[in-house]
C-alpha cells in the first residue's frame, strides 16, 4: 500500500512538473470564467457540460499527452522492474486522473456557489459520478494510446472518438434517436456521464431516476469490462514492448 | 558458489506464428561473478534479459533464480535486483536528486545515493532538471538507479556507451567494487575491451543459440595464436619477425636476436576479443 500512494503522489507531481494539471486547471478556470459572466439559470445548466467535458474528452487528452511523454522517456519500463506490481501502477495513473476532474468540479462549484449563490448541488454525489465519469473515459483512453502506433495517429483516433461519443448528446435532445432505441446513446460514456451530472441540477423523477440507474450501470459496466479484460493486459503488454 | 540464475533448455516465441527468438538456450550464471552475454543485433540478447528480469513470462523450459523457480517469485525479487538500461530512463523535468527520490522509495533499504551520485560525477547536477544532462550524464544517472536498491544481482546493458574514458573507468571500478561485495553481475555490450577487463565469463549466442561459454582469457588462448611478434632496428630499417611462443625459453634464434639486435617492439600474438565475437558468430577475420 505505501508503494501505491508513492507511485500515486509521483505522478502527481509529474503531472504537475509536466504542467499536465496545470493545463486542465487553466482550463477549469476558463470554464469559471464563463460561469462567471452568464445569468444563474444559464451557470446552473452549463455546469454538467462542463464537468462532462472536463472528466470526458478532456481527462482522455491529458492521459494520452503524459502517456507519452513516459514512453518518450522511458520510464515505464524502469518502474516494471521495481518492487511493484502493474495494478498498483496502473491504478494510480488511474487515481492521479480524477485529481483534474475534482478540481475542476470544486473550481465550478465555488464559481456558481459564490457568483449565483447556488447551494444546492449535492457534491458527494457529483464527487461519484466525477471518479466514474473519468473511470470510464480514462478506459477509453487507454484503449486509444495502445491502439496507435504514436501520438499523432492517436489525436485522429481522438478526433473520430469525439464525434461518435458526444454524437447521442447531440442527437437525444433534437429527438433524432428512436424512443424503441434511446438504449444506445448509454453505450456512449459521454451521453451516460452527461445524464449523470445533468441529475445533479434537476429535480428528481421517475424517468430521471431510471435513466440515472442505466447511466450509472453503464458506467461501471463499461469500466468493469474495459480494465481487466483490455486495459491491463494491453498496459503489461506495452511495458515488455518498451 | 552457488549459482544466481539457471537457464535450461530456455525457449521463447513473443507470438504462436511468430519464429523462435531462443531456440534452446542453456546457461549458468555464478553467483558473485561478472557475466557478459554477447552476441549481435537480434541474437536474443535482450529477450534472455527480459526473461531474467522477469519482464517477459509464458518461456518453455526452466529458469531458477538461487535454486528458486523464477516464474514463481513475486514482486519482491526486484528487491533483490538492480537494472541499468541501455538508454535513459528518467523523468526528464525532475532533477536527479527528485528523480532517485523517487524510485529510491518504492525500496525497504534504499542505499544514500547522494555519495554515489557525487563519485559518478553528478555532484554538482544533483538539483539541476535531468532535461539538462549530456547523455553521458543521464547514463551514469542510470547506473545510479540500478545500485539505489544495494542490489544483489544487478543487470546493466552496455554500461559505459557513451561516456568519457574516465568517467567509464569510475564506473568500472564501482562494477568491480560491487563484485568484491559479492554481488552477480550480468552485463550486456558491445564494447570488447570492457567485457577483457570485467567479465569472468562471457557466452555467445547467436539467432537464439549459446554458441560458446568461456572466460575472456580462455577464448583468447583457444582464438589466439601462440607466437611472438618481435620489431628490431637494423641500421635504418625497422624489421620484424615471429616466434613460436612453444619453449621460447630454448629457441637459439630468439635467444640470439635478443642479445644482439636492438629491440623496439615485442607483442605475443593473442587475438583480440574483437575478432574472437565475429569469428565465433559466423563472420571472417583476417
Amino acid at each position: 500500500m505505501k508503494n501505491w500512494f508513492v507511485l500515486l503522489l509521483g505522478e502527481l507531481i509529474r503531472l504537475w512538473k509536466y504542467k499536465i494539471l496545470l493545463f486542465g486547471v487553466l482550463v477549469s478556470l476558463i470554464w469559471v470564467l464563463i460561469v462567471s459572466l452568464v445569468s444563474k439559470a444559464e451557470a446552473l445548466s452549463l455546469m454538467p457540460m462542463l464537468l462532462v467535458l472536463d472528466t470526458g474528452m478532456m481527462v482522455i487528452i491529458l492521459l494520452a499527452s503524459s502517456y507519452y511523454f513516459e514512453k518518450q522517456e522511458g520510464t515505464i519500463k524502469t518502474l516494471f522492474v521495481s518492487p511493484i506490481n502493474s495494478i498498483q501502477l496502473l491504478s494510480a495513473k488511474i487515481t492521479a486522473t480524477f485529481v483534474s476532474g475534482i478540481i475542476s468540479m470544486t473550481l465550478i462549484g465555488l464559481a456558481v456557489w459564490i457568483i449565483h449563490g447556488i447551494n444546492t448541488i449535492n457534491y458527494p454525489l457529483a464527487f461519484l459520478y466525477v471518479v466514474l465519469s473519468t473511470l470510464a473515459h480514462v478506459s477509453i483512453g487507454f484503449l486509444l494510446i495502445f491502439s496507435s502506433i504514436d501520438f499523432m495517429s492517436l489525436l485522429m483516433k481522438y478526433s473520430m472518438l469525439t464525434l461518435i461519443l458526444l454524437l447521442p448528446s447531440v442527437l437525444e435532445p433534437l429527438g433524432l434517436i428512436p424512443e424503441n432505441i434511446h438504449w444506445i446513446s448509454f453505450l456512449s460514456p459521454s451521453y451516460a456521464s452527461q445524464v449523470l451530472m445533468n441529475s445533479l441540477i434537476t429535480p428528481m423523477t421517475s424517468t430521471i431516476q431510471e435513466q440515472v440507474g442505466i447511466a450509472f450501470i453503464a458506467l461501471i459496466v463499461l469500466s468493469t469490462f474495459m480494465y481487466p479484460l483490455f486495459i491491463y493486459p494491453a498496459f503489461k503488454k506495452e511495458a515488455t514492448r518498451s | 558458489m552457488s549459482k544466481a540464475f539457471v537457464l535450461d533448455n530456455v525457449r521463447f516465441k513473443y507470438n504462436s506464428k511468430a519464429p523462435w527468438v531462443l531456440d534452446p538456450i542453456s546457461l549458468s550464471i555464478e553467483e558473485g561473478t561478472i557475466f557478459g552475454l554477447l552476441g549481435p543485433s537480434g541474437a536474443g540478447k535482450s529477450t534472455t534479459q527480459k526473461i531474467l528480469i522477469k519482464l517477459l513470462t509464458g518461456y518453455h523450459g526452466t529458469v531458477t533464480y538461487f535454486g528458486k523457480d523464477l516464474a514463481k517469485l513475486n514482486q519482491s525479487f526486484y528487491e533483490d535486483i538492480g537494472v541499468g538500461f541501455e538508454f535513459p530512463v528518467h523523468f526528464n523535468k525532475l532533477t536527479g536528486k527528485e528523480n532517485m527520490q523517487y524510485f529510491a522509495s518504492l525500496y525497504k533499504k534504499p542505499i544514500d545515493f547522494i555519495p554515489l551520485m557525487i563519485r559518478v560525477g553528478l555532484g554538482e547536477a544533483i538539483n539541476a532538471q535531468v532535461s539538462t544532462y549530456s547523455k553521458g550524464m543521464k547514463m551514469r544517472l542510470n547506473f545510479v538507479r540500478a545500485l539505489l536498491n544495494d542490489p544483489k544481482v544487478l543487470f546493466l546493458d552496455e554500461p559505459t556507451n557513451g561516456l568519457d574514458p574516465s568517467n567509464a573507468r569510475i564506473l568500472k571500478d564501482i562494477i568491480l567494487e560491487e563484485k568484491k561485495k559479492g554481488k552477480t553481475i550480468f552485463i550486456s555490450t558491445h564494447l570488447m575491451g570492457d567485457v577483457e577487463e570485467l567479465c569472468d565469463e562471457v557466452t555467445f549466442i547467436s539467432k537464439g543459440k549459446v554458441l560458446e561459454t568461456s572466460s575472456p582469457k580462455a577464448l583468447k588462448i583457444k582464438y589466439g595464436k601462440r607466437e611472438l611478434k618481435i620489431e628490431y632496428a637494423e641500421g635504418s630499417t625497422l624489421k620484424s619477425t615471429i616466434f613460436s611462443m612453444e619453449s621460447l625459453g630454448q629457441n637459439q634464434d630468439f635467444k640470439q636476436l635478443i642479445e644482439t639486435k636492438n629491440i623496439v617492439t615485442m607483442h605475443s600474438q593473442e587475438t583480440s576479443l574483437d575478432k574472437i565475437f565475429i569469428q565465433i558468430i559466423g563472420g571472417k577475420t583476417e
